[in-house]
Formats: structure tokens, sequence, C-alpha cells
């Protein structure tokens, strides 16, 4: 009797881990969206104090970015090489809307505010970011994001 | 099967080892991991099916876009999607996304639009798709070509956009 106890018990610890496990996943869901959130705001301050190198880390290296006016672009280098273009004094911040996350992945929304070194409004728009648990924490893997602004009044397209 | 039940405590040793171990040995078509196959398998089958639907989804978004119906193009969103077009702020509702269309499609008469998927994240009901978008003149001139994600929802009404965004490529 006993060794048919320690089977059964065996054989339910796998069921009850996952159990734990998914509550587990459910409580940390909102850490998971704090934990972008500030990420978003670290990575803000980077891409405002031109480190293209830092910035390109919060990247997997496999990401592709997806800027307005251009191709996309993908790998560490292309994206250092992105961010190096500079802001020019001007400062990028960051405020996530929303995450929605689904195990090792999570989807976010927000908005972006880029202001002059003057204090001046230069843009503001919004963005999509996939983002990936990885080995060295969460990564964008993906990343798109589009003025607000109203385009020149004598652009005729759209 | 005889010689198993001699050795419980073994088997529900493996038993709980033997994810661990196909995950680390990346085994394939073992007969211990029939269970863990059979999972990847269905996964891999879902997300083609998955792919091959938002990939049609996405060619009727096209058509209805090209026809310039803007109540057609709404009713491929959700009743409470959000569309985060260039040149203005995040849109809200399907009777705010037909009204936005309508507006953009006044002086598109006879442009044509595709869609071109790139990739697709297939989950259970939901799916990331990002592709690319062409849009031609009715005299098949280039006039602007970009990017975008979307967010799609598996609904009563087949699948629907809860949430996209996109950009052109085009330099200024």
């Amino acid at each position: 009797m006993k060794k048919w106890i320690a089977l059964v018990a065996l054989l339910a610890m796998p069921a009850t881990a996952i159990g734990q496990e998914a509550e587990v996943m459910a409580a940390d869901e909102s850490a998971v969206q704090a934990e972008i959130a500030a990420l978003s705001v670290e990575f803000a301050a980077t891409v405002s104090g031109d480190e293209p190198a830092t910035a390109a880390d919060f990247y997997t290296d496999d990401a592709v970015i997806m800027p307005p006016g251009m191709d996309v672009v993908t790998g560490h280098e292309a994206l250092a090489e992105f961010f190096g273009q500079g802001m020019n004094g001007a400062t990028l911040a960051l405020e996530t809307w929303d995450v929605h996350t689904r195990g090792d992945a999570a989807l976010e929304t927000g908005g972006y505010t880029i202001t002059g070194s003057d204090g001046a409004h230069l843009d503001h728009g919004k963005y999509m970011v996939g983002w990936l648990n990885t080995d060295d924490g969460w990564k964008m893997t993906v990343d798109i994001w589009n003025s607000s602004m109203a385009p020149p009044a004598d652009n005729g397209e759209e | 099967m005889k010689s198993w039940t001699r050795y419980p405590l073994l088997l529900g040793l493996a038993l709980v080892a033997m994810p661990a171990l196909a995950g680390a040995q990346g085994m394939e078509g073992h007969e211990m991991e029939g269970q863990e196959m059979a999972h990847e398998e269905r996964h891999e089958m879902m997300v083609e099916k998955v792919t091959a639907e938002i990939e049609a989804a996405s060619a009727a978004f096209a058509e209805a876009f090209s026809a310039g119906d803007a109540a057609a193009v709404a009713a491929m969103y959700t009743e409470d999607a959000v569309v985060l077009a260039p040149g203005t702020g995040p849109v809200e509702g399907r009777a705010a996304i037909e009204e936005m269309m309508a507006a953009d499609f006044a002086g598109m008469e006879g442009m044509v639009m595709s869609f071109e998927t790139s990739e697709v994240d297939a989950m259970h009901g939901h799916a990331i798709e990002v592709g690319g978008y062409t849009l031609e003149g009715a005299d098949g001139s280039h006039i602007d070509h970009g990017k975008f994600i979307a967010v799609w929802n598996q609904t009563d009404d087949g699948w629907k956009i809860a949430r996209d965004i996109w950009n052109s490529s085009m330099g200024d």
C-alpha cells in the first residue's frame, strides 16, 4: 500500500506545481506591468542621454524597430547606429498606457513626448512594444511608433 | 509494461523529470515524450491555422479599404478597438474609426491597398500580426508603403482588430 501512495503523491506533484505556478503568474502580471513601465522610463533616459549602445541593450539581439520615415531596423549594431543619431539635447519621455502579458511575452502600449532643450514641445505620439522575458530580464523584441501631431499643411497625402 | 509497477518511485520521479530532460536535450519522437510532442504539434498546427486565418482577414481588410468602404473597414475592428494612426491621437470605438476612415477615403478613390504579413504571434483567441502595407494609385503608381502591428481577437464574428498602429516607411 505504501508504495502506491508514494506513486500517487509523486504523480500529483506536477499538477499541484502547475496550479501554484498559474496563481503566481496571475499575481505577477501587475508586477510585470510595473517592471516594464520602469524599464520604459529607464530606456527613455538612455535615449535622452545619448547612450546608443545602452539603448540598444534594452532590445533582444534580433529585435526589430519600426521607425517612421524609414525601413525597419534590426540587429544590435544597427539599433545602436539608429540611436546614435542623437537627440540634439532634446528629452524623450515615455508613459506606459497598458501592458498585456502572456507568460514570457508582453505587449505594451504607451505615449511619448519629445521636449527640446529649451523646453519647447517638439513632438508627441504613441507606440506599441513587444517584450520578451529573457535570461537577461525583459527585453524589447519589436517597437513601432508614430506621431500624433497633424502633418504639415502643405502635405497633400493623407 | 509489467516491470514499471515494481518501481513506482522511479516512475514518479521520471514523470516529473521528463519535461525538464526533454527540454534540456531536445529529444524528439521518443516514446516517453509522446505527450510533450503531441502538445507541440498541436501548438504548431494552431499557429499555422491562425496565421492563415489572419492573412485572410488582412486581405479582406485591404479589399474593404481599397473599395473605400468605411463601414466595412470599421466592421473589421472590435467594438472598442483602438486605432493608433499617424497624425492624430488614439481613436477608440467603431463609430469613431468609421468616421476617421471615411475622412481618409475622401480623395483616395481608386487607390489600392495591400498588406503583407511578416509574422503572426498566435495564441488561443488572440494574434499579433506584424506586416507591411503598400498603397498604389488607380494608375498603378506607388503612393506609400509602410509597416504595422495589429492585435487581433477571435470573436463570434471572426477575427477582429482590437488595436493597430502603423507608420510610413517613406522619407520626407
